[in-house]
């Protein structure tokens, strides 16, 4: 599955501790853009730990490399303020890792690179679209459907999946280890949406991001996750586990724990 | 030559112009009537006050005096900062902004010009000092006030935006770059259009009173000159400080965008 183009064919680097790639993963797959700092987990869980925000009861939760769990609930639950925590933009106690590496600990900008945020409705603040780029790949912006010139385009000129498509590449272009997504094919036709989940799913799977996904839509949940949670009254539950999946993401899992 | 003393006399007519002025506005219903009144009222009484405290302190020539109306003079101003602010620091820090800000340049500012430029014998005579630090201190607050006021408008208009940036992994100070360069720039804007227009429409109000004072116009206009260039710098060096701090008070340690319970409507 080539869909970053040719980017550099990393071996995966024996990661420390527990941390067990998938074997299929480990021998065959290609990482973009993907620098290793020697002694960091190239493959890292996504842990928090009695993690607690206001309007939630506390929440334990291991996201593995390359899995992706998905996130549904009423309106007003605290699903956004979940991700909002994770990525370290709302107050919080307990402690939230990736890998070996504690949020507390990461300067908070590092730590936002590193675990990457999708808000439901992306903002843009300068003239051109380019400008909130800093280097996106063209096939990148081909596999999603979009203008080869769309980087020169005033971001008025965008329409509103055009936004959400872009948003998407801005935030994979900081290569996070983890994904963290509120809803982000919510306003797209079918085309564009699964343009958006085959890109995300491949990206989660080809970088072993762990991803923490939230949907409303059941059909989509089946497709990209065999993890699945709801939150109820401030208090998390598991509504799916395992099991045989015919998700595109069951790939990433076969060979985990 | 000397000024041409005025009587009350004087002073009265020019007050029965206001008064006639205040009774039309009642007529044409403005509701200013009573307004004008009052600050017309606050200006006599204000200025008398202060003509009676320099009074006393040209006469008792002492740091310690100077001192003290200093410290009001900054009090009072950076009062005014924050009640110009529509959505201020909670806590005194708007307070606290705005004083250390105007203390770090106008204060210093003044003390450059009193002992290296004018070299004013001895550095604290109240005739120059008292003026000079008032003339920096007013336009001070006005760039600090309005510096302020923009910053703390945009990054509330914009926070789903700031907060993006941050999310994208920019750090609060890119994150605000752009709003915070806005806000100086108004702040400094009005004294850059001051000093381009010198002169042209209006004389600048110490000048004007050197020369009814019976200066030689050429002194008067070195003594604007020089005011300007004062002015300019602490009014600038102030707006920088004021606008750095406040923007990094509107994050928190872990680079939150905290304008939501750090600002409060004014």
């Amino acid at each position: 599955m080539d869909f970053f183009g040719d980017p550099c064919t990393a071996s995966w680097q024996t990661p420390k501790g527990d941390v067990n790639p998938p074997d299929r993963l480990r021998h065959s797959y290609r990482v973009p853009l993907r620098i290793t700092v020697a002694g960091e987990d190239p493959l890292a869980e996504l842990v928090l730990e009695k993690l607690e925000v206001e309007g939630l009861s506390p929440v334990d939760l291991t996201v593995r490399p390359a899995e992706c769990v998905a996130l549904t609930g009423p309106s007003g639950s605290g699903k956004t303020r979940l991700l909002r925590a994770v990525c370290d933009m709302e107050p919080h106690s307990g402690a939230i890792r990736l890998g070996e590496t504690y949020c507390e600990q990461t300067p908070a900008p590092l730590w936002r690179r590193r675990v990457g945020f999708l808000p439901t409705e992306s903002r843009w603040w300068k003239e051109a679209v380019g400008e909130h780029f800093r280097d996106v790949p063209e096939k990148w912006l081909d596999r999603m459907g979009l203008d080869p010139e769309v980087m020169q385009w005033p971001v008025s000129r965008l329409s509103s999946g055009e936004r959400q498509r872009l948003a998407v590449l801005r935030l994979l272009a900081n290569v996070p280890d983890a994904l963290l997504l509120d809803e982000p094919t919510a306003n797209l036709d079918p085309n564009n949406r699964d343009r958006v989940e085959f890109f995300l799913t491949d990206y989660i799977q080809s970088n072993g991001a762990a991803c923490l996904w939230v949907s409303h839509d059941s059909e989509q949940m089946d497709r990209i996750s065999r993890r699945c949670y709801e939150i109820r009254d401030g208090r998390l539950f598991q509504v799916r586990e395992g099991g045989p999946s015919n998700g595109r993401a069951a790939a990433a899992d076969t060979g985990s724990r | 030559m000397s000024v041409i003393p005025l009587t009350p006399l004087d002073l009265s007519i020019a007050a029965s112009l206001v008064l006639v002025l205040a009774l039309l506005s009642l007529h044409l219903r403005l509701r200013l009537f009573r307004p004008m009144v009052v600050a017309a009222v606050r200006t006599t009484a204000q200025l008398l006050l202060v003509g009676i405290v320099l009074k006393a302190v040209f006469e008792n020539v002492h740091p310690a005096w100077l001192g003290l109306i200093s410290i009001v003079m900054l009090g009072v101003a950076a009062r005014e900062v924050g009640r110009r602010q529509k959505l201020r620091m909670k806590g005194g820090w708007g307070f606290g902004v705005g004083a250390a800000s105007m203390f770090l340049s106008s204060f210093s500012i003044t003390a450059l010009a009193l002992t290296v430029i004018v070299q004013v014998e001895p550095w604290y005579r109240p005739q120059y000092a008292i003026p000079l630090l008032g003339m920096l201190l007013g336009n001070t607050m006005n760039g600090i006030a309005l510096g302020l006021d923009r910053l703390s408008q945009s990054a509330w208009e914009q926070r789903e935006i700031v907060e993006s940036r941050l999310i994208l992994g920019q750090t609060w100070s890119q994150a605000i770059d752009d709003i915070r360069r806005d806000s100086i720039r108004s702040g400094l804007i009005p004294i850059v259009n001051a000093m381009s227009i010198a002169g042209l429409v209006s004389l600048p109000g110490m000048m004007t009173g050197q020369i009814l004072g019976g200066s030689p116009p050429m002194e008067a206009v070195k003594y604007q000159i020089l005011i300007m260039f004062l002015i300019a710098s602490g009014t600038g060096f102030g707006t920088i400080f004021a606008v750095w701090t406040s923007s990094r008070r509107l994050f928190d340690e872990r680079q939150r965008l905290r304008i939501e319970d750090r600002f409060q409507r004014g």
